[in-house]
C-alpha cells in the first residue's frame, strides 16, 4: 500500500511538473514566457479570418543594426477596354531592427490577397538587389545595402497562404556579402490552435473595418 | 519519507531534462518551418516567438471642402474617393527591458499644389516634395513584452498642399490707398500640429490643433497579444485671404496670429487597446 501510494504520488508529481512547465493556463508564468515554450496563449499567426499574412524579420547578429526591405506583389484584374489584363502591384516596406533587447525582431501585416513576398524591392533579382541595410538608424544614415540571397516565396506553389506567418531571420555567416545570412521560414496558421486568450490579429481587423464608413 | 523524496527528487531531474532537452516545443504546434526555394520544409526549427503587440494607424482626417474646390481649380487632381491628408507620426515601442524601437507611420493622399502666381506675371513652382514619395506603413507588429507606447515627441504632422501667401497691408498715403503687399510664400510642406495654449485656470488663449484633452495619453504595461489602434481624426484646413492681386487664395495677414496658429485645422487623436 505504502509502495503504490509513493507511486502514485511520484507519477503525480512528474505529470504536475511536466504540465506546470508547459501549460499555457499556468497563471504563474507570464503569459509571453507560456507563449514562448508551449504557445496557445496568444496567436503567432493572423489566421485565415484576418485576412492579413504577418512578415516578421529577425535579426540575431551581435552588434550590427539592419533594415529589412521587404516586398509583397499582388496579381489584380483590370479592365482594359473589353478586356481583362493581370496587373502586378508591389508594396514595400522598410522594418529596421537592433540586436539590443527586444529590438531585435519587428513585424508587419500585409493584407490579402499576396502573391510573392520576399526580401528588396524588385523579387525578381534576389541576389543582386539590396535587401538588407546593415547599420542602418532611424532617421540618419541609411545604411550599407547587401542582397538577401533567398528566393521570394511564392504562394501559387504553395510557399505560404493567407493567414500564415513568414519570417526572414539574418544571422552572421563569415564569407558572405556584409558577413549576414538570411533564412526564410514559414509558420502555418493551419497548424495553429484555434482558439486564445486574446484573438490579436481579427482585433485589428475589427479596427480597421469599425472605422471605415459605411458603404 | 526518504524514499518518497528520492523518488520526487528523481521524478523532478527526469521531468525537467525531458521539458529541457526536448523542450515545451514537443508539446507545441508552433512549429516554424525553414522553407527552401523549392517550398520543402526539412526539420530546422526557429524558436516561438513570445507573442506580439499590433499598433495600427487608423487615418480618419479629411479635406476641408473648400480646400478641395481650390485644389480641383488648380488642377490638382482630388476625384479619389479615398482621398485624405497625408499624416506622419514616430512611435516610440519601449519594451520592458528599456530597449526600445521607433517605428515611422505615414499614410494618406499625395496630392499638392505644383505652382502659384506670386504677382507681376511670375510663378513660382515648387519641388516634389520626397515625403510625398514615401511608402505608406500604417501597421507595426512588435515582440511581448512591451512596457510603452507613445508618439515620440509628441509630434503628429500633417502635409499642407498648397501654397501658403504670407501678405501684408501696406497703410493709405495721401496718394495711394491701402495695398495688400506679397511678402512670401510657403511651400507644401509637413505641419507639426500642436496643443491649444491654455493659462493658469486653464482657459485656452490660443486656438491651434488640438484640445487639451484630445491629444493621446501613451498606454503602459501592455498585455501581450494586444492590438492598439492610432485614430486621428479632423480636417485639413487652411484661412483663405485676398491676396496681392485680389484673388481668393490660401494665405494670412502676417499680424493675424490666430489664424496662422490654427493652420492646419483641428484634430482629435485617441489610442483604443484591445
Amino acid at each position: 500500500m505504502r509502495h503504490a501510494t509513493i507511486k502514485v504520488m511520484t507519477g503525480l508529481a512528474a505529470v504536475g511538473l511536466v504540465t506546470l512547465g508547459c501549460n499555457s493556463n499556468a497563471s504563474l508564468f507570464n503569459p509571453s514566457f507560456v507563449n514562448f515554450t508551449s504557445g496557445g496563449v496568444v496567436p503567432l499567426t493572423p489566421g485565415l479570418a484576418s485576412q492579413f499574412i504577418l512578415v516578421r524579420v529577425v535579426n540575431n547578429t551581435n552588434d550590427t543594426s539592419i533594415e529589412f526591405v521587404v516586398t509583397v506583389e499582388r496579381e489584380e484584374q483590370v479592365s482594359q477596354g473589353d478586356d481583362l489584363v493581370t496587373q502586378t502591384t508591389r508594396e514595400t516596406q522598410r522594418l529596421i531592427t537592433f540586436p539590443v533587447g527586444t529590438a531585435f525582431e519587428q513585424g508587419v501585416l500585409f493584407e490579402c490577397p499576396v502573391t510573392r513576398v520576399g526580401l528588396g524591392e524588385n523579387l525578381n533579382n534576389p541576389t543582386t538587389e539590396p535587401a538588407l541595410f546593415l547599420n542602418a538608424q532611424v532617421g540618419g544614415q541609411a545604411g550599407f545595402g547587401v542582397p538577401g540571397n533567398v528566393n521570394p516565396l511564392d504562394a501559387r506553389v504553395g510557399n505560404f497562404t493567407c493567414g500564415d506567418t513568414i519570417v526572414f531571420q539574418a544571422t552572421e555567416q563569415a564569407g558572405t556579402v556584409g558577413g549576414v545570412r538570411v533564412g526564410s521560414f514559414v509558420l502555418p496558421a493551419a497548424d495553429q490552435p484555434t482558439e486564445y486568450r486574446i484573438d490579436t490579429f481579427n482585433n485589428v481587423r475589427r479596427f480597421i473595418e469599425e472605422q471605415q464608413p459605411d458603404e | 519519507m526518504n524514499a518518497i523524496r528520492r523518488r520526487l527528487a528523481a521524478v523532478s531531474a527526469l521531468s525537467l531534462a525531458i521539458t529541457g532537452l526536448a523542450g515545451c516545443s514537443a508539446l507545441n504546434p508552433s512549429f516554424v518551418g525553414l522553407l527552401v526555394p523549392d517550398g520543402a520544409v526539412p526539420a530546422t526549427t526557429i524558436e516561438n516567438a513570445r507573442g506580439h503587440v499590433v499598433f495600427i494607424f487608423v487615418n480618419n482626417t479629411e479635406f476641408d471642402p473648400t480646400l478641395v474646390a481650390y485644389l480641383r481649380d488648380q488642377g490638382v487632381d482630388v476625384d479619389d474617393p479615398n482621398l485624405r491628408p497625408r499624416v506622419r507620426f514616430r512611435v516610440r515601442f519601449t519594451f520592458v527591458d528599456d530597449s526600445f524601437l521607433s517605428v515611422e507611420f505615414i499614410d494618406g493622399s499625395e496630392v499638392f499644389q505644383t505652382q502659384v502666381d506670386v504677382g507681376n506675371g511670375s510663378e513660382f513652382v515648387g519641388l516634389l516634395p520626397p515625403d510625398l514619395t514615401q511608402n505608406e506603413k500604417n501597421n507595426a507588429v512588435v515582440l511581448c513584452d512591451v512596457a510603452r507606447v507613445e508618439i515620440e515627441q509628441n509630434l503628429v504632422e500633417v502635409f499642407v498642399p498648397v501654397f501658403l501667401k504670407q501678405v501684408r497691408i501696406q497703410p493709405p498715403t495721401d496718394q495711394n490707398p491701402a495695398q495688400t503687399i506679397f511678402q512670401m510664400a510657403f511651400q507644401p510642406q509637413f505641419v507639426p500640429l500642436e496643443v491649444d495654449q491654455v493659462d493658469a485656470d486653464g482657459a485656452v488663449t490660443l486656438l491651434r490643433n488640438f484640445g487639451v484633452r484630445d491629444v493621446p495619453a501613451p498606454p503602459e504595461n501592455l498585455a501581450c497579444g494586444s492590438a492598439v489602434a492610432g485614430i486621428l481624426s479632423g480636417t485639413l484646413s487652411v484661412p483663405f485671404i485676398s491676396d496681392e492681386n485680389g484673388v481668393n487664395n490660401p494665405g494670412f495677414l502676417n499680424t493675424d496670429i490666430q489664424r496662422q496658429a490654427a493652420i492646419p485645422g483641428r484634430y482629435q487623436f485617441r489610442l483604443e487597446v484591445r
